[in-house]
C-alpha cells in the first residue's frame, strides 16, 4: 500500500504556460483604463471536459498569448458563492439545495436556447455578446473565433 | 428531469446521515427554470411494454417556477418462454406524478417544494392466475399493490448566516398476496433538518441536527407483542435525533481535510456515534486527485421491506434472537487521474479499493432448512472488499466507458469464511457511443458481464446449478435527431437472448404444484424423493438470479420544445 501511495504522488505533474485570468468583479474597472473585448469560460467543478479544455487549449501557447494581448478572460465557476458586480448590477449564488445552485451571471451569460451546458465561452464586446458556445472547443476553432471577432 | 448524478464513494459527508458508510448516489433533479418547456417520450418493446414520460416547465411572475412531469408504464401481456406454467416476467401497471416548486428570493436564498405520487400494481405467477385468485389457495400468484408519495422541500431561513432547513416525508402503503400469504405493510417516515454552514478562514464548518420520525406497521410477528397469552398488533415507531458537525480544513492549497462526527439516539436501539475522516489531494492543474476516507456506519435492518424472499411465502420466516444493529467501519481509496488533449481527446482513470467490516450483519440463511428462512445476529464477522476501475474516453463524435469490479463479500462465522448468496465475484460494464452529428445519428451500444454468484438449492438433489456461470447482457440503441426536437429511437435489448434457465432443467422449482400440496416429509421433516417429485424439492421462487427476459425489439419518440 506504501508503494501504490508513492508511486501516486511521483507521477509527474506537466506544467504548462500561465493563464492571465481576471474576476469579473475587476472587469468595470479594467475596461475603464483599456477597453477590450472580455472572454467569458463558464465550467463548474463536476465537469471534467471543462478541465480539459481550460488546461489544454486555454492554457495553450497561442490561446493564452492571444487572450492576454487582446482580451480580458474571466474564468468563472458557475457554482461559485461570491457576489460579482458586472456592470453595475449586481449578481449572486442562486441556492437551489443544500450543496447545489448556480450563479445568477454565470446563468445569464451561459444561457443558449434556453438551456445551460458546460463548458461555455460567451465573448462580449462592451455591452453586446458576440460569440456563445457551448461545448468543448479546439485550439483551432477557438483560435479561428478569436482572430474574427478581433477584425470585426 | 435530472441534471447529473454525483456517486459518492467510501463513507459520505456526516450530513447524509449513520447509514452512508459504503457511499451513496445523489441524483440532482433539474430546478424548473432549466428543464426544457416541454418534453414527452413514448416507447414501446416487442413484448409490448409501453413507457410514456411527460414533463412540462411554467413560470408564474418573476419568481416562481414549476416543473411537472408524469411516467406511465404498462406490461400486460404474459409471456411463458421457458414453459414452466409461470410468467417470465412480472406484469406491472405503473403510474407517478413529480411536481416541484422553485421560489426565487432575496440573496438567491432558496425555497424548493418538490412532490412525487407513485401507484404500482404488479403480479407474476401462473400463466392461468387472473385477479379473481388474488390470495387465493388454487392459483398461485405474487401480487403487489403499492401506493408512495413523498414530499420535500429545502427553505433557507432569511437572515445573513446561511441556515438552510430541509424537510420531508413520504408514506408508503404496500399491499400484497404471495400465493395466500398475505403482507400488508405501512410506512410512514417525517424528517426535518437544520444545517448552518459557515466559512472561517480556511475551515468550512458545518454544523447540524436532526430528527427522523419512523412509523412501521405490517400484518407480521415483526410488529406484534404477546400481552398475557394474547397476540396483540404493535405498530413500530422509531424517533432518531442526531447532531452532526463537519470541518473541511484546505490546509494546504492542493490538500483538504474533512472530519465529522455524528451523535444520533434511536428511541430502540440507544446511543449511535458515527466518525468519519476523508482525505483529498489534488495535482495542481486538478487532473489528479487522490482520496483516501474511513468511518464508520450504522444500519438497523427490516428484513420484510428488504428481502423479498421473506415474503414469498415459501418459506417460514424465523428469527433465532432480536436483530441487533448492523455496525460497520469502511475505508476507501480513490484515484482519478484525468488526461486531456488539444484535439479534443479525453480520458478519465477511476479506481478504488474498498473495505468495509461488519461486527454484525444480517444475512438470510436458507442453507439449514428448506422450509425456512433463519434470520440471525453474526456470531463472527462480515467483509466486504474489492477494487473497481472505470475508464472514460471521449473523442470527437466518440465516447467510451468500461469499467469493472472484482470484490468479494462474505462473512465468517466459527472459522470459515461463506461467500454471500447472489453475490457476483466480479461485474464489468460498458458503453460505447458515436454521434453521426452530419446525419444527425447517434448509436449506443451497451453491456454488463455478471461473475459466478452463489445460489441456494433446496435439497442435495436440486439440478439447478449452486453456483452461476458468468453471463453478459448486451443492448444496441440507434437514434434519429431531428432539427424540430423530435428524436426516434430503436434498438434491441439483451441482444444475446441470455436468460437464467441458460445450464438449468427449470429456475423455478415445483412451479406445477406451488402450495407443496404433494410434498412428502420424512418423520425428521426433511423433504422426501418421491417419484412425482424425483429432486426432493418444494415450490421455491427465490433461486431466479438474473431477468427473465430474453432477446426484445424496442422503438420509441422523443419530442422536446426548449
Amino acid at each position: 500500500m506504501k508503494y501504490i501511495i508513492a508511486l501516486i504522488f511521483l507521477i509527474p505533474v506537466l506544467s504548462q504556460a500561465q493563464l492571465n485570468s481576471y474576476s469579473a468583479n475587476e472587469l468595470d474597472s479594467l475596461q475603464y483604463v483599456e477597453e477590450r473585448p472580455v472572454v467569458f469560460f463558464i465550467k463548474t467543478d463536476w465537469c471534467s471536459i471543462c478541465l480539459g479544455m481550460e488546461n489544454k487549449v486555454l492554457k495553450s501557447e497561442a490561446v493564452s498569448k492571444m487572450l492576454s494581448e487582446n482580451y480580458y478572460l474571466v474564468i468563472l465557476n458557475a457554482e461559485s458563492k461570491e457576489d460579482i458586480v458586472f456592470k453595475g448590477k449586481r449578481y449572486v449564488f442562486e441556492s437551489t439545495g443544500l450543496n447545489e445552485g448556480k450563479h445568477q451571471l454565470a446563468m445569464q451569460l451561459a444561457k443558449k436556447d434556453g438551456t445551460v451546458s458546460f463548458p461555455s465561452t460567451v465573448i462580449m464586446i462592451g455591452n453586446d455578446v458576440v460569440y456563445k458556445n457551448n461545448s468543448f472547443m479546439r485550439e483551432k476553432d477557438l483560435m479561428d473565433v478569436l482572430g474574427l471577432v478581433l477584425d470585426s | 428531469m435530472i441534471e447529473r448524478v454525483e456517486i459518492v464513494k467510501g463513507p459520505a459527508s456526516t450530513l447524509y446521515g449513520s447509514e452512508a458508510v459504503g457511499g451513496l448516489i445523489n441524483v440532482i433533479t433539474k430546478s424548473p427554470d432549466q428543464a426544457p418547456l416541454l418534453s414527452a417520450e413514448v416507447f414501446g418493446t416487442s413484448w409490448g411494454e409501453i413507457n410514456t414520460d411527460l414533463g412540462y416547465r411554467a413560470k408564474f411572475g418573476e419568481n416562481a417556477s414549476t416543473l411537472i412531469g408524469v411516467n406511465y408504464f404498462n406490461y400486460s401481456n404474459p409471456i411463458d418462454n421457458n414453459g414452466d406454467g409461470f410468467t417470465d416476467l412480472t406484469l406491472q401497471d405503473r403510474f407517478s406524478l413529480f411536481n416541484k416548486w422553485n421560489f426565487k428570493r432575496k440573496e438567491g436564498r432558496v425555497f424548493t417544494l418538490a412532490g412525487r405520487y407513485v401507484y404500482e400494481d404488479r403480479w407474476g405467477g401462473d400463466m392461468d392466475w387472473t385477479p379473481e385468485f388474488r390470495g387465493s389457495d388454487s392459483i398461485y400468484a405474487e401480487t403487489i399493490y403499492t401506493s408512495r408519495w413523498e414530499l420535500l422541500g429545502n427553505y433557507q431561513l432569511p437572515f445573513k448566516e446561511k441556515v438552510m432547513f430541509m424537510f420531508s416525508a413520504n408514506g408508503h402503503d404496500q399491499n400484497s398476496r404471495y400465493g395466500d400469504e398475505v403482507y400488508d405493510a405501512v410506512q410512514n417516515i417525517g424528517f426535518g433538518q437544520l444545517t448552518w454552514v459557515k466559512k472561517l478562514g480556511l475551515h468550512n464548518l458545518l454544523a447540524g441536527a436532526a430528527l427522523r420520525y419512523t412509523f412501521y406497521d405490517d400484518n407480521t410477528t415483526a410488529t406484534a407483542k404477546e400481552i398475557e397469552g394474547k397476540i396483540v398488533n404493535d405498530a413500530s415507531e422509531i424517533y432518531l435525533p442526531g447532531i452532526f458537525l463537519q470541518d473541511e480544513w484546505k490546509f494546504a492549497a492542493q490538500q483538504t481535510l474533512l472530519m465529522g462526527l455524528r451523535y444520533d439516539y434511536n428511541s430502540l436501539h440507544g446511543d449511535i456515534f458515527t466518525p468519519r475522516i476523508n482525505y483529498k489531494w489534488s495535482s495542481r492543474n486538478k487532473m489528479n486527485t487522490l482520496r483516501l476516507s474511513a468511518g464508520s456506519g450504522y444500519r438497523v435492518a427490516n428484513v420484510f421491506t428488504e428481502d423479498h424472499a421473506a415474503l414469498t411465502g415459501a418459506r417460514d420466516v424465523v428469527f433465532l434472537s432480536d436483530l441487533n444493529p448492523e455496525t460497520s467501519w469502511n475505508g476507501n481509496i480513490n484515484y482519478v487521474r484525468k488526461l486531456s488533449f488539444e484535439n479534443g481527446l479525453f480520458l478519465n482513470f477511476d479506481a478504488t479499493v474498498f473495505y468495509t467490516y461488519f461486527d454484525n450483519k444480517i444475512i438470510p440463511d436458507y442453507e439449514t432448512d428448506p422450509n425456512l428462512i433463519i434470520y440471525d445476529n453474526l456470531e463472527g464477522y462480515a467483509e466486504s472488499k474489492g477494487v473497481s476501475i472505470n475508464i472514460d474516453a471521449r473523442y470527437k463524435h466518440f465516447i467510451a466507458r468500461v469499467g469493472g469490479t472484482i470484490m468479494d463479500v462474505s462473512s465468517v462465522e466459527n472459522d470459515e469464511r461463506i461467500r454471500q448468496e447472489f453475490q457476483e465475484s466480479y461485474t464489468m460494464t460498458w458503453n460505447l457511443g458515436y454521434d453521426f452529428t452530419s446525419i444527425g445519428m447517434k448509436l449506443e451500444y451497451t453491456g454488463n458481464v455478471y461473475g459466478p454468484m452463489v445460489l441456494p438449492l433446496i435439497s442435495d438433489l436440486d439440478p439447478r446449478m449452486a453456483e452461476s456461470k458468468p453471463y453478459s447482457i448486451q443492448n444496441i440503441q440507434i437514434t434519429k435527431i431531428f432539427d424540430n426536437g423530435l428524436e426516434i429511437f430503436g434498438g434491441v435489448k439483451n441482444l444475446l437472448n441470455w436468460t437464467p434457465n441458460k445450464g438449468n432443467p427449470f429456475i423455478i422449482a415445483r412451479t406445477n404444484d406451488p402450495f407443496d400440496e404433494n410434498v412428502q416429509y420424512d418423520p425428521n421433516g426433511n423433504i422426501l424423493a418421491t417419484p412425482d417429485n424425483p429432486y426432493a424439492l418444494k415450490f421455491d421462487p427465490d433461486y431466479i438470479y438474473g431477468a427473465n427476459q430474453g432477446i426484445r425489439g424496442f422503438v420509441g419518440l422523443r419530442y422536446t420544445i426548449k
